[in-house]
């Protein structure tokens, strides 16, 4: 008796294990299968959407907006910590903020609703498309928040002249170290055709440094910014670091971007 | 009625046990032919005269060819930078002058041919590959240059004497750390457009980040667009990072570009300029 008990509870288990083994297979066929057509349904979407394609860096609509949200809460605490304005002033900040943001949303669904029958597979309405959404696709590049956002001109009305200068402060001290950074990987570019020692380099900083930088950089000329500086080096300054081999091959290369000063404020 | 299994006599069973060894020798059999089939299959000895003149043909890049553009513009560059560094005799001018396209060709026709060291040439010997296995067929553009450039440099050092090519050595490190921390700083500053830094945060930044670059970035493409920024090590960044900041970092798609694709483009589109001595 008690033998035929302990074949029959080990029957139970065996028939419970394969019931759960059963389960989770047809738990994991079907989660399989969903989120298959989960994936083709994105794809489909995708594929249809050039905002998705262009814009939204491989993320979802949702998620591209949240990050654009959380982007201008940032900006504005940081803002708050630069300068230590108030909450009044700080609400006033993320208020303009959430304006330039639907402002933005808003012209994303007009060239959504502008490009909505063009077919991905036809090289020249894809062409048009570009043509439609590059200037939003710019926009998010350089950030909405931008100098002629809404945001910016607040900013302006609302800091006191003390906040202001130390925002300014802050900003410039940033375009600096930009412009710096641009400079030595422009003379580390410059190393591949001229070849400088280490004197020769550290001297070169220095002379640079003594000059003015530019208070503001435009996006568009920013990677050209360290030949800019290099091409406005006195020539018997130069010569005073370089040899005469040396300042023959520096005037060729600078030479293109001498009395150039477009995109750049002093 | 029902057919039960008494699992542990079916293991302990002469049977189980000669299936389980009769499955590992089919698995030690199926390996042993696998390897032989890879022997087989790998290619003959390159003392095949044929096979190593398709090799070289196709694999060392022409006098036009952006890579040895590339090449004699890092030689002649590299000259320059010992003259500048050290007084040089007629007799080392001599040694340095005899660098030129055809060394360079040379050397890239050596290096293709080069037996390959260390466990791969092992593996590649025993599948019949022997030390003679070209690098070229699976060499990328600037695997090669960087290979040629090495040999640039030690064959600029082997005409120069112990201190001069101390001095010499000595000044490539500084251009290069100079050149890494560079890049560093461009993409501190792409960074630093969206999140804000702290003036400790930039330095701190560039530390992290300079064990994340060791490639020769091409920063004016970030600078162009800032949408992308090269592979970071994001536990070095995080240690940098406040949340909002780094939740902020999903901005940015990760795309590593290289000065040599850029370069390579560049030359023979545009006239170069180029220290004559």
């Amino acid at each position: 008796m008690k033998r035929s008990m302990r074949f029959f509870n080990c029957e139970i288990q065996r028939s419970k294990i394969a019931l759960i083994a059963t389960v989770i297979l047809t738990c994991t066929i079907s989660a399989a299968r969903q989120s298959a057509a989960q994936v083709q349904a994105r794809a489909a979407n995708v594929r249809q959407d050039v905002l998705a394609m262009w814009v939204f860096n491989q993320v979802d609509e949702s998620t591209f907006k949240k990050q654009l949200d959380d982007q201008a809460k940032m900006v504005v605490d940081r803002i708050v910590k630069i300068t230590g304005i108030e909450e009044s002033q700080r609400q006033k900040l993320l208020l303009a903020a959430t304006g330039d943001l639907s402002r933005f949303y808003r012209e994303l669904e007009t060239v959504r609703e502008k490009t909505k029958d063009f077919d991905i597979q036809n090289q020249e309405q894809m062409q048009k498309a570009w043509q439609i959404v590059s200037p939003v696709q710019q926009r998010v590049s350089q950030g909405i928040l931008n100098e002629t956002s809404l945001f910016e001109k607040l900013l302006e009305a609302v800091l006191t002249v003390d906040q202001r200068a130390a925002y300014d402060e802050y900003l410039q001290k940033r375009e600096r170290a930009l412009c710096t950074a641009v400079l030595h990987a422009t003379i580390a570019d410059m190393e591949k055709s001229l070849p400088l020692t280490v004197e020769q380099r550290t001297k070169l900083l220095a002379l640079l440094e003594a000059n003015p930088f530019p208070k503001k950089v435009q996006n568009g000329v920013l990677y050209n910014v360290g030949w800019l500086l290099l091409a406005r080096l006195d020539d018997a300054e130069v010569a005073k670091i370089l040899d005469a081999q040396q300042q023959k091959a520096f005037k060729q290369l600078t030479k293109q971007f001498e009395n150039q000063a477009g995109g750049l404020t002093w | 009625m029902s057919i039960s299994i008494d699992w542990n006599r079916e293991c302990k069973s002469p049977m189980f046990l000669y299936r389980t060894k009769l499955n590992y020798r089919i698995a030690c059999s199926a390996l042993l032919i696998a390897a032989t089939v890879c022997l087989s299959a790998s290619p003959a000895k390159c003392d095949d005269e044929e096979f190593e003149a398709a090799v070289a043909v196709e694999g060392v890049p022409g006098p036009d060819d952006p890579q040895m553009q590339i090449l004699a513009r890092y030689a002649r560059v590299n000259c320059a930078l010992a003259r500048r560094v050290c007084k040089l005799s007629d007799e080392q001018e001599q040694q340095l002058a005899d660098l030129d396209d055809a060394w360079l060709k040379a050397e890239c026709e050596k290096l293709l041919r080069a037996p390959k060291e260390g466990a791969a040439a092992g593996f590649a010997r025993m599948f019949g590959l022997g030390g003679q296995a070209p690098v070229r067929p699976d060499a990328q553009p600037q695997q090669i240059i960087g290979l040629v450039s090495q040999e640039i440099d030690k064959r600029i050092k082997s005409c120069l004497n112990i201190d001069q090519a101390s001095a010499f050595n000595d000044e490539l490190d500084a251009r290069l750390k100079f050149r890494r921390e560079s890049h560093c700083e461009v993409i501190v500053g792409i960074l630093d457009k969206r999140l804000f830094l702290t003036d400790d945060q930039r330095i701190e930044l560039k530390a992290a980040i300079s064990g994340s670059l060791n490639k020769d970035v091409a920063w004016s493409i970030y600078l162009m667009n800032e949408n992308y920024l090269p592979t970071l090590s994001r536990p070095a960044i995080a240690k940098v990072l406040d949340k909002e900041q780094l939740a902020a970092l999903s901005q940015w798609r990760n795309a590593d570009f290289e000065s040599f694709q850029f370069e390579q483009q560049v030359m023979g589109q545009q006239e170069q300029f180029v220290i004559e001595k």
